[in-house]
């Protein structure tokens, strides 16, 4: 390590300086606003639904990633955030912008509420405490005739905000999940939230509140879910339970992070490009084969590259960095 | 209202139920792994049993002595080339990958037979018969039979054979076991083999009394996770017991409520379990 001061600066690794990757995502960021107004709108319907997926899968990898709480119950704030603001805008009228702000609310609430019943449950029973709550909300909303049943609900015409409007909320969702996943990665909170997941009574031993960070995780990520929610509802006017309770919301916000990288900043973010615009959308027509697919390279990813696109990523960065050195001493 | 007719059946769902959750119980108990793909299983047991008796003209429950060890190799195999090394990791990783194998079955099977349902064709499917003034399905039945003989026999397996201490040995300490000269990565596969064979019946029993569609093992993971908890985690009574209570669960709320609530009611009582007695009603001690 000594001696490579200077040429550590000069040679930036991918994670930990945060210079280059805040000028990198300021510059997608910046690329991505003008996307509307540059570029087409078909560019701009699959940009805006990539955008969602992105939001979403880095608002499970706070949960998922950081906090290490496998959820498999993300589905329900999708949902309840989309159901939340339909219902606001059709029955009061109320302006899609603060639907969207009361779905958050809601998100939180839900948030709560299922951290309180899987309160003392850890590792495996998440998984499947949080499916049984997702399931339990899914089956709940197809019989529930206030919200429609199983018909579901439809978001009248004139109440709809624009598409550009659409596709800057769902950017400006990416950049606060993803705002809050950086924020994990530097602050003494973040810090805590990692020691839990890396070793929870370890944590506990030295005085950090196991329950009250996960809950604040959960909350935090139930919430930026619902929020997307909402979006989604305004982007697709129709709601039906299975498609904003179902499990395709959870399933591929988990592939994504998992394939890109499970709790890092950039993970989720690659994951969405790959399994959305790489497989997903390239299969189009054949949706079963993306699945299938998909299931595949979620296992070899796994088996032989634990950390995802990303690690594998700065595993090879490290690996030049290192080439570089030796040649030159 | 809840009738005779209601209890019966409800004890006889649970019969199915024992079926599906022992093949869980089994691989979290041993591994502590959350098998996501056990629903695949299940409903992979229906159409490799539906591609038996289509083409080889057999019954369904014949086709069992073909479709039963062909999912223990699957699932031997699947544990030997991936899930061991995995486990060996953490339980999260393995945990992952189960869930990459269940949207794997989905996405295959809908490629190979479309999402339209599929039924195991029988002459009896829909027979009946009177008992204790009851009208009862003869398929019923044989679930709650192979429901009792199973879990009999996991049970003698586990408690009274060579290999089934050493799986349970491999399950409470693998390092000790393996100081002893228990391979323990062979009584893993033994263990994931074993909740293939049982997923294989428990899939014909469905592809009977039932339909089964690509993605419908979520509902009977769902369902089978909720039996192992009420059950407690390595108790096989206590896993049959537990199948009995969330048939008739399932049973009585949809008689009391209408049946588009049964599963609702199957669910409620697993998240109010979670919160109030996560170590499940018939669990002798904690086993960490």
């Amino acid at each position: 390590m000594s001696g490579t001061l200077g040429r550590a600066a000069t040679w930036p690794r991918l994670r930990g300086r945060a210079g280059g990757g805040a000028l990198v995502a300021a510059g997608a960021v910046a690329a991505l606003a003008i996307v509307p107004t540059a570029g087409s709108s078909s560019a701009r319907t699959t940009l805006t639904t990539l955008l969602v997926y992105a939001a979403l899968a880095q608002a499970w990898n706070l949960v998922g990633g950081y906090a290490g709480q496998l959820s498999l119950g993300h589905s329900a704030f999708v949902g309840a955030g989309g159901y939340t603001a339909a219902m606001l805008v059709i029955e009061t009228g109320t302006p899609a912008a603060a639907a969207v702000a009361l779905s958050a609310v809601v998100g939180a609430g839900l948030a709560l509420v299922i951290s309180l019943v899987l309160i003392r449950l850890r590792e495996a029973y998440v998984a499947i405490g949080s499916l049984a709550v997702a399931l339990a909300l899914l089956a709940w909303m197809v019989t529930w005739e206030h919200t429609g049943g199983s018909r579901g609900l439809n978001i009248p015409l004139g109440e709809l905000p624009g598409l550009d409007t659409i596709y800057y909320a769902a950017l400006a969702c990416v950049v606060g999940a993803s705002l809050v996943a950086w924020w994990l990665e530097r602050s003494s909170f973040g810090l805590r939230v990692m020691a839990v997941r890396d070793n929870e009574n370890g944590a506990r031993a030295v005085g950090v509140n196991g329950t009250a960070v996960k809950a604040i995780v959960m909350v935090v990520s139930g919430t930026l879910t619902a929020v997307i929610g909402a979006v989604v509802a305004f982007n697709q006017i129709a709601l039906v339970p299975e498609n904003f309770f179902g499990l395709q919301w959870v399933i591929n916000m988990i592939i994504m992070t998992i394939i890109g990288g499970l709790g890092t900043v950039a993970g989720p973010l690659i994951g969405a490009g790959v399994v959305y615009w790489g497989i997903q959308k390239q299969l189009e027509s054949q949706p079963e084969i993306a699945v299938t697919l998909t299931g595949a390279l979620v296992i070899v990813v796994i088996v032989l590259a634990p950390a995802g696109i990303w690690g594998a990523l700065e595993r090879v960065a490290g690996w030049v960095a290192r080439m570089m050195r030796a040649r030159r001493t | 209202m809840i009738s005779v007719s209601t209890i019966v059946n409800g004890v006889l769902l649970g019969g199915l139920y024992a079926v599906i959750a022992l093949g869980l119980s089994l691989i979290f108990g041993v591994m502590r792994l959350v098998n996501l793909a056990h629903g695949v299983f299940v409903i992979g047991g229906g159409y490799l049993s539906y591609l038996v008796t289509t083409h080889l003209g057999l019954d369904p429950l014949v086709s069992l002595v073909l479709v039963a060890p062909a999912l223990f190799a699957a699932g031997y195999v699947a544990q030997r080339a991936v899930f061991t090394r995995l486990v060996l990791r953490g339980t999260e990783p393995a945990m992952v990958a189960t869930f990459g194998l269940m949207l794997l079955g989905h996405g295959a099977y809908t490629v190979a037979f479309s999402s339209n349902p599929k039924t195991l064709s029988t002459g009896y499917s829909n027979t009946g018969f009177d008992a204790l003034g009851v009208r009862l399905r003869l398929v019923d039945v044989v679930g709650l039979a192979f429901g009792i003989v199973l879990t009999l026999a996991v049970w003698v397996w586990l408690q009274k054979t060579r290999s089934g201490v050493a799986v349970r040995a491999a399950a409470i300490d693998p390092g000790a076991a393996e100081t002893v000269g228990i391979d323990v990565a062979r009584m893993y596969a033994l263990a994931a083999g074993v909740a293939g064979a049982l997923a294989a019946v428990a899939g014909v029993i469905v592809g009977i009394g039932y339909s089964f569609t690509p993605t419908g093992g979520i509902a009977y993971l769902t369902i089978g996770f909720t039996v192992v908890v009420l059950g407690g985690i390595g108790s096989v009574a206590g896993t049959f017991l537990a199948a009995l209570v969330i048939g008739l669960a399932q049973a009585v709320g949809g008689a009391v409520f209408g049946p588009v609530y049964q599963l609702l009611c199957v669910y409620a009582l697993f998240v109010i379990l979670l919160a109030v007695r996560p170590q499940g009603l018939f669990a002798r001690r904690a086993h960490t």
